[in-house]
């Protein structure tokens, strides 16, 4: 590992400022991941505008810290209150509720904490080992190279989405239309504007964000009744025993693995991590019965998982450029703002951003681990702030989000539009990441699909000349049609 | 390419069509539409108005008029004074967000 490089990520990260834009971070991020009805994504695009005072080492900093922060909040309403905080944190329901049922609630938050503790430590060691030689292969990538991995990483990400591919697939073409919009990179032609002026430099990523991910879920719950129950009875004992140590011990560090190696697939992320790690752990166990009923192992091995993959999803966007969910995908909006443009350079050009990114994800994790486990009571207080009040303050603190951007109100009404076809999207369970990720990648596409033709002069063999595009274009071959073969197996066996 | 999307989009269109039907009719379309059709017409007074003036109304309206609440007036228009004022300090004050004056500016232009 670069020592080096350490030791200047520790220069930057234990500047006193950045380490409270850390503490803040880890905060908001614990915070957001308590409290139901919002999710990393909306908080992460409603707190952007801020940092656009900040440096842009101490900005990625706090966004980071609410991502990762998120992933450890979200497990304690899953345990005492069986809602998950956000999507990644479902599974910890599961046993974690039962538990908490049973009286064991103390253990199994101690557990979910120190698990997340652990699989991000070891996340970030995995990151800080993986992520400069992965930017150094990533150097020989010319235009046609990075359009193929952006063709993968939109299909992988239709792919592995959690409903019909059909649904993704439409979401994704969605977002490429709507990423379409705006001057033409080339030519400067405005395109499917329709002399509306506001639309000329394009729709902005982050009321469309907030929209799907904040608005729609505030509409949601004036539509529909979301009840408040809040599990009464001491927590007692935080610290888990020796036999739950025992139990997971191996469940924490399969997790971890699991987890790093889904968050660095596009669409992965914590969500899918946590999920296989569940289903793996009763798998792997003695005693599958026991999962659902309170299993500590439950709990241990989906919440180790969705926080090693919040920190894989770094991988990508820090090496490639190619932001993995709709996360990472603000993230990359902060950093192009900040004149840090990310892809294969970032590493070698801005290293005091990278390792100060690093070095304070370590401590990150250690304050989270002081913040979750003493804290627990009032964490659980927080949740019982009433969702009238809750749902009024989200509104405005999206709408001054998506207005002090650029002061234009156009930005809020897109923000209101989003937010009701999100509404709708989640009604009809068509899924937000697709199109987030199709809207965000489609500029970057176009850009390296017409360099690529500019290169070759119009010939579109350029995209099949080199070893890693023409590969790249098979993977993705590949996950087009394996969903066929699959429809096509179930048939037969039904019918 | 865009052509290509397009006709993909119109594709699937097609797919989704008939499920639509079927559920369009299971959303209770009230409590959302007022919500969403009160956040427009705010957008629509947010510059004339300024953000304090017409957040101050939204959020009167959030609290009172969307919820069948149990709130007093007292209650809904102090906690609605207060977010306004707790926002405006924090994002104009603080983090100079630049937030549109509106008419306060003009009222105290001409008191002064």
């Amino acid at each position: 590992m670069d020592l080096t490089g350490i030791y200047l990520g520790a220069t930057q990260a234990f500047q006193i400022h950045n380490m409270i834009y850390c503490f803040i971070g880890v905060f908001i991020g614990t915070l957001i991941g308590v409290l139901p009805g919002i999710g990393p994504a909306g908080a992460v695009a409603i707190i952007l505008p801020i940092t656009l005072n900040m440096s842009s080492v101490s900005a990625i900093i706090m966004l980071a810290g609410i991502y990762y922060g998120a992933m450890y909040g979200g497990s304690t309403t899953s345990i005492l209150v069986n809602i998950p905080g956000e999507a990644a944190s479902v599974v910890t329901c599961i046993d974690g509720y039962q538990m908490a049922k049973k009286g064991r609630a103390g253990p199994a938050l101690g557990i979910s904490a120190f698990g997340s503790f652990i699989a991000g430590t070891l996340g970030i060691l995995l990151l800080s080992i993986l992520a400069p030689p992965l930017a150094n292969v990533a150097l020989s990538f010319g235009p046609p190279e990075f359009f193929t991995v952006m063709v993968l990483g939109l299909t992988l990400v239709i792919y592995l989405g959690s409903g019909s591919m059909v649904k993704s697939m439409m979401m994704a073409t969605f977002g490429v239309i709507l990423g379409c919009i705006g001057q033409d990179l080339i030519f400067g032609v405005p395109r499917l504007t329709y002399g509306v002026e506001a639309l000329w430099d394009g729709v902005g990523l982050i009321p469309v964000i907030m929209g799907l991910f904040g608005i729609s879920e505030v509409i949601e719950n004036f539509a529909g009744e979301k009840t408040q129950e809040i599990h009464r009875g001491k927590i007692k004992g935080l610290l888990p025993n020796i036999d739950d140590w025992r139990k997971s011990a191996k469940p924490i560090a399969r997790g971890s693995l699991i987890g790093f190696c889904i968050g660095l697939l596009p669409g992965g992320g914590g969500v899918i991590a946590s999920f296989v790690s569940y289903a793996i752990e009763k798998k792997f166990s003695n005693s599958p019965e026991r999962f659902g009923k309170g299993a500590i192992e439950g709990v241990a091995a989906p919440e180790s998982a969705n926080n090693s993959a919040a920190v894989a999803t770094m991988v990508p966007l820090l090496t490639l450029g190619v932001p993995a969910n709709p996360v990472m995908a603000i993230m990359l909006a902060a950093l192009m703002i900040h004149g840090t443009p990310p892809g294969p350079l970032l590493i070698s050009q801005h290293p005091d951003l990278f390792w100060g990114v690093i070095v304070s994800m370590y401590m990150g994790n250690f304050l989270l681990l002081l913040l979750n486990l003493p804290m627990i009571p009032l964490w659980v207080q927080i949740l019982k702030v009433p969702y009238r009040l809750l749902f009024p303050l989200i509104t405005i603190f999206c709408i001054i989000g998506a207005y002090s951007a650029n002061h234009n109100v156009a930005d809020i009404v897109i923000l209101l539009v989003s937010g009701w076809v999100g509404y709708l999207m989640r009604k009809y369970g068509y899924e937000a990441a697709p199109l987030i990720l199709a809207f965000v990648l489609t500029p970057m596409m176009e850009n390296s699909f017409r360099q690529s033709l500019i290169l070759s002069q119009g010939s579109f063999l350029i995209f099949f000349k080199s070893y890693i595009s023409m590969s790249l274009f098979l993977v993705t071959a590949v996950f087009l049609i394996l969903p066929i073969f699959k429809k096509r197996k179930q048939l037969t066996e039904s019918s | 390419m865009l052509l290509l999307g397009l006709a993909l989009l119109n594709f699937a269109q097609g797919f989704g069509a008939d499920g639509k039907k079927r559920t369009w009719k299971e959303i209770r379309w009230g409590m959302g539409l007022k919500y969403i059709s009160a956040l427009f017409a705010y957008a629509l007074v947010f510059n004339p108005l300024g953000f304090v003036v017409s957040t101050f109304i939204l959020l009167l309206f959030l609290f009172k008029g969307l919820d069948r609440s149990s709130w007093t007036w007292k209650t809904t228009i102090m906690s609605s004074t207060i977010i306004v004022v707790l926002c405006y300090l924090i994002f104009e004050v603080a983090l100079e967000a630049e937030l549109p004056p509106g008419i306060l500016e003009e009222i105290s232009k001409r008191l002064y």
